[in-house]
C-alpha cells in the first residue's frame, strides 16, 4: 500500500531536484509529517486584513543607474567550473542527437 | 611577550590590541604569529577553524607593519586578528559553507564587509566551522567537523556560527564574524560566554555573504567586550550599492554617555512569553539576577506582552526554509562546486549532485521550503506565514511605544550536549524560540554574558536585549553599563586538557 507520507515527500523531492535514497525517504517522511503537523497551528491564526511582510525593511524597487560597467573576472569564474571547456561551462547534452 | 600593561597580545581585546600595536609594544607580525600559534595548539581539541591561512595572514601582517613604518595612518582595526565564517567570500579562499556541494569553491570576489574589515587593518587568520549553509543550532551539521564548546568539550558551542564563537571564546582571536538568520550568532555567543550582536536588517551589506534566508540574514560580530563589538559594527556597516537591501545610511556610530553606569529613565520590557514553558529554571534565575542588576542601576523593569511569540517558530521555519529552497536551487553542479554525473542527463546530474552534495538537515529544509512554496500549498503556508510575520512585527512596534528595549534569555537552556538533539529536528528548531522573533521583525539584538549556571559545570548564560530598528547604540550602551558593573564577561574557560576529548 502506498504510504501517503512518503508520497508527499517523493513529490516534493522531485520538485526540489533531490534524489533521495530509500533509507533517507524512510527517515525523512515521518519527520517531515511531524514538523508540518506542528506548524499547522499557523492556519488557526486570525489574519483577516493583515498585510504580508515581504521584507524586513521598507526599501522597495531599489535601482541603480543603467550604466555599462565591467562584469566579473571571467577566468576566476571559469576556474570554478566542474567541467570547463575553453571559455564555456560544460554540461550534459540537453538536445538529442538526430 | 607582554607589554607595559602586563598582558600579552593573546589577552587583549581588539581595541586594546590596536593601542598596544600603536604604542610599539608589539609588531603586527608578532601578534598574528602568537594567535596562529595558539590556534594551532588549541584547535585540535576545539575544531573552531576549517583551516588557518598562515601564509596570507603573515603576508598581510608584514604589509601592515611596513605601512605603519612608512607613516600611513592606522585603520580602526589595525593589526587585529579576525576569523571569518565559511559563508563569507574572500577572493581566492575556499568558501564552502560547511557543505560538500561547495567543496573547493573559491569565490572570484570579496564580500563588502570583508573588504571594509581589511581596509580597516584587520588580519583574517582563517575560516571557521559552521552548520552547513548556516542551517543548525549546534554546529553538528557540517561536512568538515564540529566545534566543541570551550567550557565543556562534550557540549555544543551553539550554531550555526559555531567556529567563530569558539575562536573568540577560547582566545584564538579577539573578534570574529558570523551570520545570524534566526539566532546563529546570539545563541552561540550565549553558549560560549561572549558577546554577539545581530544588527538591524540592512545595516550591514550582504554582498558576498552566501544567502540562506535573504530577508533574515545579517552579518554579525562576536567579541569579548562591548567596545570591540561597536568597533566592528562601525567598520562593516553603512550603505552598499551592491546590496539592494542595504539601508541608505552612513556607518553606525556608538553613543558615548558621560555616566556609563547610569541607566535612570531606561524602560526595559520583560515579556511574559520569554519566561514560560521550556525555559530552564536555572537560566531563568540567572536572567532574573541580570535584570535586577539593570534595575539597581536605575532601569525600570516593565512587564509586557508579545502575544504572537507562540507562533514565531513555525513562522520562522516556513519563511526561512522557503527562502532557503529558492536560494539553494542554484547548487546543481553546473557552474561551480562538486558535480556528480548521475544517469548522464542534465536533470540526472542536478539530482545526483544535490543528493550527494547536501547533508540531511539541508535536505530537510529544502524539502520543507519547496513544499510551502508549491502550487496549492503556497497561500496556506507561505502566504499565511508572511501575515503572521506582520503580527510579530506589530507586537514589537506596540511594545516599543512604552519601553526602550526588550530583555530576556537568549536561549532556553545552557549549552546542550553534542548528540542530544540530533535525532529530533523539531526539538532543535524549538530551541530557537527566543532569537527568531527579532529576526522576523528585522530588529537589532545583542546577547551578553549574564552569568553562569550553578550546576552543569558552570556553563555560561546569555541575556538578550532587543531594540527598535537602528537602536544598536542604545543596546550597546546598556550592554556596556552591565559590563562595567559585572565581571561575567571577564571569566574565561580553562584551556581544555590535552587529549581530554572523546
Amino acid at each position: 500500500m502506498p504510504d501517503p507520507e512518503e508520497d508527499l515527500l517523493e513529490k516534493t523531492a522531485s520538485l526540489a531536484r533531490l534524489e533521495l535514497s530509500a533509507a533517507e525517504k524512510e527517515a525523512l517522511a515521518p519527520q517531515f509529517a511531524a514538523i508540518l503537523a506542528h506548524f499547522q497551528v499557523l492556519a488557526s491564526v486570525e489574519v483577516e486584513g493583515v498585510p504580508p511582510t515581504l521584507g524586513a525593511t521598507e526599501l522597495c524597487d531599489v535601482r541603480r543607474p543603467d550604466e555599462p560597467r565591467p562584469s566579473g573576472p571571467f577566468e576566476a569564474l571559469l576556474d570554478n567550473a566542474p567541467d570547463r571547456r575553453g571559455p564555456h561551462f560544460g554540461v550534459p547534452r540537453v538536445i538529442d542527437e538526430a | 611577550m607582554s607589554g607595559e600593561s602586563g598582558k600579552g597580545p593573546l589577552d587583549l581585546g581588539a581595541a586594546e590590541l590596536r593601542e598596544a600595536l600603536l604604542a610599539g609594544e608589539h609588531t603586527v607580525v608578532e601578534v598574528v604569529e602568537a594567535h596562529l600559534a595558539r590556534a594551532r595548539e588549541r584547535d585540535g581539541e576545539l575544531s573552531a577553524f576549517q583551516f588557518l591561512d598562515d601564509e596570507r595572514a603573515l603576508a598581510r601582517a608584514r604589509e601592515l607593519d611596513a605601512a605603519r613604518a612608512a607613516g600611513e595612518p592606522p585603520g580602526p582595526l589595525f593589526g587585529v586578528p579576525l576569523a571569518l565564517k565559511a559563508n563569507m567570500c574572500l577572493a581566492g579562499v575556499e568558501t564552502n559553507c560547511g557543505s560538500r556541494v561547495l567543496s573547493g569553491y573559491r569565490p572570484p570576489y570579496t564580500a563588502t564587509f570583508v573588504e571594509r574589515a581589511l581596509a580597516a587593518g584587520a588580519v583574517p587568520l582563517g575560516i571557521t566551522q559552521m552548520d552547513e549553509f548556516a542551517m543548525g543550532s549546534s554546529g553538528e551539521n557540517s561536512a568538515y567537523g564540529c566545534p566543541r564548546n570551550p567550557w565543556d568539550p562534550t557540549r555544543s558551542a551553539g550554531g550555526s556560527s559555531s567556529g567563530s564563537a569558539v575562536a573568540v571564546a577560547a582566545g584564538l582571536c579577539p573578534i570574529s564574524l558570523g551570520s545570524d538568520t534566526g539566532g546563529s550568532v546570539r545563541q552561540p555567543a550565549a553558549f560560549c560566554g561572549i558577546y554577539g550582536l545581530k544588527p538591524t536588517y540592512g545595516r550591514v551589506s550582504r554582498y558576498g555573504l552566501v544567502a540562506f534566508g535573504s530577508s533574515l540574514d545579517q552579518v554579525s560580530p562576536f567579541a569579548r567586550n562591548v567596545r570591540d563589538l561597536e568597533l566592528v559594527l562601525e567598520t562593516i556597516s553603512g550603505h552598499d550599492p551592491r546590496d539592494s537591501t542595504s539601508l541608505p545610511l552612513p556607518p553606525f556610530e556608538p553613543e558615548r554617555p558621560a555616566e556609563l553606569m547610569r541607566l535612570a529613565g531606561l524602560r526595559v520590557g520583560v515579556p511574559s512569553q520569554y519566561r514560560g514553558e521550556g525555559l530552564d529554571a536555572e537560566v531563568g534565575t540567572v536572567c532574573d539576577a541580570a535584570l535586577a542588576q539593570l534595575e539597581s542601576m536605575g532601569a525600570e523593569l516593565v512587564p509586557i506582552e508579545l502575544p504572537s511569540t507562540e507562533h514565531a517558530i513555525p513562522t520562522y521555519y516556513v519563511v526561512a526554509t522557503a527562502e532557503a529552497s529558492s536560494n539553494l536551487a542554484r547548487y546543481d553542479g553546473s557552474l561551480y562546486g562538486a558535480r556528480v554525473e548521475g544517469d548522464g542527463s542534465l536533470q540526472g546530474m542536478f539530482a545526483a549532485t544535490r543528493e550527494a552534495g547536501f547533508g540531511e538537515e539541508v535536505k530537510r529544509r529544502i524539502l520543507l521550503g519547496t513544499y510551502v512554496l508549491s502550487a496549492g500549498y503556497y497561500e496556506a503556508w507561505y502566504g499565511q506565514a508572511l501575515k503572521v510575520r506582520t503580527l510579530l512585527r506589530r507586537d514589537f512596534e506596540r511594545a516599543f511605544e512604552s519601553v526602550d528595549l526588550v530583555a530576556g534569555p537568549t536561549a532556553p537552556t545552557g549549552a546542550f550536549r553534542l548528540g542530544e538533539k540530533t535525532s529530533d529536528a523539531l526539538e532543535m528548531y524549538l530551541s530557537d524560540v527566543f532569537t527568531v522573533p527579532a529576526s522576523l521583525a528585522g530588529l537589532p539584538a545583542v546577547s551578553l554574558p549574564a552569568g553562569f549556571l550553578p550546576g552543569d559545570g558552570g556553563l555560561p548564560v546569555g541575556l538578550q536585549l532587543i531594540g527598535p530598528a537602528l537602536a544598536e547604540a542604545r543596546l550597546l550602551r546598556v550592554a556596556a553599563a552591565f559590563e562595567a558593573a559585572t565581571d561575567h564577561h571577564a571569566r574565561r574557560p580553562r584551556p581544555l586538557e590535552a587529549g581530554g576529548v572523546a
